[in-house]
């Protein structure tokens, strides 16, 4: 069996076309250089079936003749473990990020250390108690008592509000994202119509790489918010459990959403303890810290003080002056001018229970404030290093896709210098062939 | 160790880099500019705690010298009246002693006995010394005068048994006052002989016998009075010795609540305070990794192989 004379020209083609599709990849890899969460991809190239020559050795035998080169596919190159890695150290970062942002407005709302405190304003309230002993019928000293008084209990309702605040925002936050529009139920809603997609492009036999890419990218976003885990359903399909969620977020094209999330991990684990009503958690704790304070203070207070109650109220929220300049007792009654026992009392509760209690609400706030930071920065360091890997493999670098770019475009030189080889050969062939003599 | 680095790998890292040395030098920067090394409780929990209790320490004890300060106002004022009535009954001493003296006509034991009326009235002015609107020998009651203005009125009408009291320490408390009641007395409303002992009705009881003549009367002068009027004088001594003795307790607390105030402030600046030359040592290291940082990212990220591509 012979060979064409026309079969260099194809197996030339074949080269042409190959490396023409490894050029478009390059330009494709460079073009999404830096597209987040694009992988790098490659074209496989592989030699075409070769054509197979019965009878041509000298024993007879069968021979194969080479025709070139294929583009078998594109893949894109990604390591699965490192995305693993990334999803759950992503799902740390969430968690700690959201946890020090709030943390950090409750301690805001201390203002401590400083002149600005309520650590300052209940020094400076037994201050005046102490003026008071001084000169205990002294109108404008009675005054200035009260006064203080009043501003104690104002700091304190707004300290109560300022945490309480945060806390509410904890839990609108929590709404918002978990909610039926919200950022899980878009991640959710995304992977859903990418699964579709991929699907219907490998039952006809193709790897849709950007569509892959970006249904990472939607599970990368989806395990910030909260623990993901994926399952391959073999179709090209995934499926995603999402935090403790009863019944997958997203089974092929299907999305369950919303569900009830009792401990989720990530920014909504974060959220749902910050904002927990109960004494569990965070910021309700914090609460029932600052109420025991104030309770102390109204006890001491109003023990001593006697009738009327000096402080009213008995928390946090309610504490108010129960005595105005003149219904204030600087002696147990009936008092004369200078008696001040109660007053000097007063004094004495300086450093005591109420003191200490606010104290270590403060030290409570800065510590959890301080751990929550910290494993904060851990954790974006951890990040940092799962992405690193992930880029090692995936990323697009340009020296790389330069010395591709040389490669291939010296590669279709070739291919087309041979075409015009092949060319001059047929041309002898064809024309220049039976004209001996003429 | 990463086998594979790309541009965009090299571009994050000296991004991520930059970031967090120039969070370091913010840091730095706030800590040198506002001279706090505690900013927000976070910074140190524990130091935060800390300081709360040292701030309290201090305020208690710069509220305490206050409230020494006052005693001491009230204390002299104190002890400045009862140095007049010393006085007054130095002057009664030499008036009595010279009406005694039989030899004396008793035109001139009249004038004598108007005297000591007068010198009984200025003790009773004295016992109304005021410190900032308060009696100070009025007990309790120092809204009330403790006594009448009008000659010749001798009654204490103040509170007598009240004790006034000041806070020089954590739970220390100080007498103050010197009653008038125990002092001064209210007179002898019922004559001669009739009255306390005290140096009101002691004065009173010589300006009767004065005016008396009688044989009895000067032997009244001569014993009974002169040695009451004595008498009244080591009181008011004895009582001049315990307010000094006050005093001096309180200089010493004041003194000591001062190196306490001066301890605690200083053990307050070594928790909150910046270490300045910590701070700006670091601050200078930090600019010089930043520097070097931003050179070399500069010159690594520039150059890629599309440079010498033709």
């Amino acid at each position: 069996m012979s060979v064409s004379a026309f079969f260099g020209l194809q197996t030339a083609l074949r080269g042409l076309v190959a490396h023409q599709r490894a050029l478009d990849t390059t330009a494709h890899n460079i073009g999404n250089a830096s597209t987040p969460g694009y992988s790098r991809e490659t074209a496989n190239l592989t030699a075409a079936p070769a054509l197979t020559l019965p009878g041509v050795t000298s024993a007879g035998g069968i021979a194969s003749l080479g025709s070139g080169v294929d583009v078998e596919s594109f893949t894109r190159t990604r390591d699965a473990f490192a995305d693993l890695q990334y999803r759950a150290q992503n799902m740390s970062l969430g968690q700690y990020s959201t946890t020090a942002d709030k943390l950090s407005e409750a301690e805001q709302s201390l203002s401590e250390p400083g002149d600005n405190g309520i650590g300052k304003v209940l020094s400076d309230f037994w201050n005046t108690w102490s003026d008071l002993a001084n000169h205990p019928s002294d109108i404008a000293t009675r005054q200035a008592v009260v006064n203080q008084a009043q501003l104690l209990t104002t700091r304190i309702n707004s300290l109560h509000n300022d945490l309480a605040s945060v806390q509410t925002e904890a839990q609108t936050e929590y709404a918002t994202i978990a909610g039926s529009n919200g950022d899980v139920a878009s991640a959710a809603n995304d992977i859903a119509q990418l699964n579709a997609a991929i699907k219907s492009a490998v039952q006809q036999g193709d790897q849709p790489n950007d569509l892959l890419d970006r249904r990472d990218v939607a599970l990368d976003t989806l395990s910030k918010l909260g623990q993901v885990s994926v399952t391959d359903l073999g179709n090209g399909s995934i499926q995603v459990n999402f935090g403790d969620a009863a019944q997958p977020l997203v089974d092929d094209s299907t999305v369950n959403w919303p569900q009830t999330l009792t401990s989720p991990g990530g920014q909504l684990g974060a959220l749902l303890k910050l904002g927990d009503p109960t004494a569990a958690g965070t910021i309700s704790s914090y609460l029932g810290d600052l109420d025991n304070m104030t309770s102390q203070l109204i006890n001491t207070v109003n023990t001593i003080h006697g009738s009327p109650a000096f402080f009213t109220g008995t928390n946090a929220s309610t504490i108010g002056v129960g005595v105005t300049a003149t219904t204030l007792n600087a002696g147990t009654p009936p008092a004369l001018a200078e008696d001040n026992d109660i007053a000097r009392a007063m004094t004495a509760l300086r450093g005591g229970a109420a003191d200490t209690a606010y104290a270590n609400l403060v030290a409570r706030i800065g510590g959890d404030a301080r751990s929550a930071n910290q494993q904060q920065t851990t954790s974006q360091a951890l990040v940092d290093s799962a992405n690193d890997r992930r880029q090692s493999a995936s990323g697009v670098s340009m020296d790389e896709e330069m010395t591709n770019m040389v490669r291939f475009q010296r590669g279709y030189q070739a291919s087309a210098r041979l075409m015009s080889t092949m060319d001059e050969m047929l041309d002898t062939l064809i024309n220049r062939t039976g004209k001996v003599g003429l | 160790m990463l086998n594979r680095v790309t541009s965009g790998t090299m571009s994050t890292e000296l991004l991520r880099d930059v970031n967090s040395l120039t969070t370091r030098i913010a840091r730095s920067q706030q800590q040198i500019s506002s001279g706090k090394a505690i900013s927000a409780p976070s910074d140190d929990p524990l130091g935060t705690q800390r300081a709360l209790g040292l701030r309290s320490t201090i305020a208690d004890a710069k509220q305490n010298q206050s409230n020494i300060d006052e005693a001491n106002g009230w204390l002299q004022t104190t002890d400045d009246a009862l140095g007049d009535v010393g006085n007054i009954i130095n002057r009664a001493h030499e008036l009595t002693v010279q009406g005694a003296n039989d030899s004396l006509g008793q035109s001139q034991r009249d004038a004598i006995a108007l005297e000591i009326d007068q010198l009984a009235e200025a003790v009773k002015e004295s016992a109304n010394a005021n410190y900032q609107g308060a009696y100070v020998f009025a007990g309790a009651a120092t809204n009330k005068p403790p006594y009448s203005t009008t000659p010749g009125v001798d009654g204490f009408q103040a509170d007598a048994s009240g004790m006034v009291a000041r806070t020089i320490g954590p739970g220390v408390s100080v007498q103050i006052n010197t009653n008038a009641a125990a002092l001064f007395g209210s007179g002898n409303t019922g004559g001669a002989g009739t009255g306390d002992g005290k140096l009101i009705a002691t004065l009173r009881d010589i300006a009767a016998h004065m005016r008396g003549g009688t044989a009895a009367d000067g032997d009244a002068l001569r014993n009974g009075d002169l040695i009451a009027l004595n008498k009244n004088q080591d009181d008011v001594n004895q009582s001049r010795a315990t307010i000094g003795a006050v005093m001096s307790r309180l200089d010493s607390a004041k003194t000591r609540l001062g190196s306490i105030e001066d301890t605690t402030t200083s053990l307050l600046s070594d928790v909150e305070d910046t270490d300045l030359t910590k701070a700006i040592l670091d601050l200078t290291n930090q600019q010089n990794a930043y520097q070097a940082a931003l050179k070399s990212g500069a010159s690594v990220i520039q150059p890629s192989l599309l440079d010498f591509l033709r």
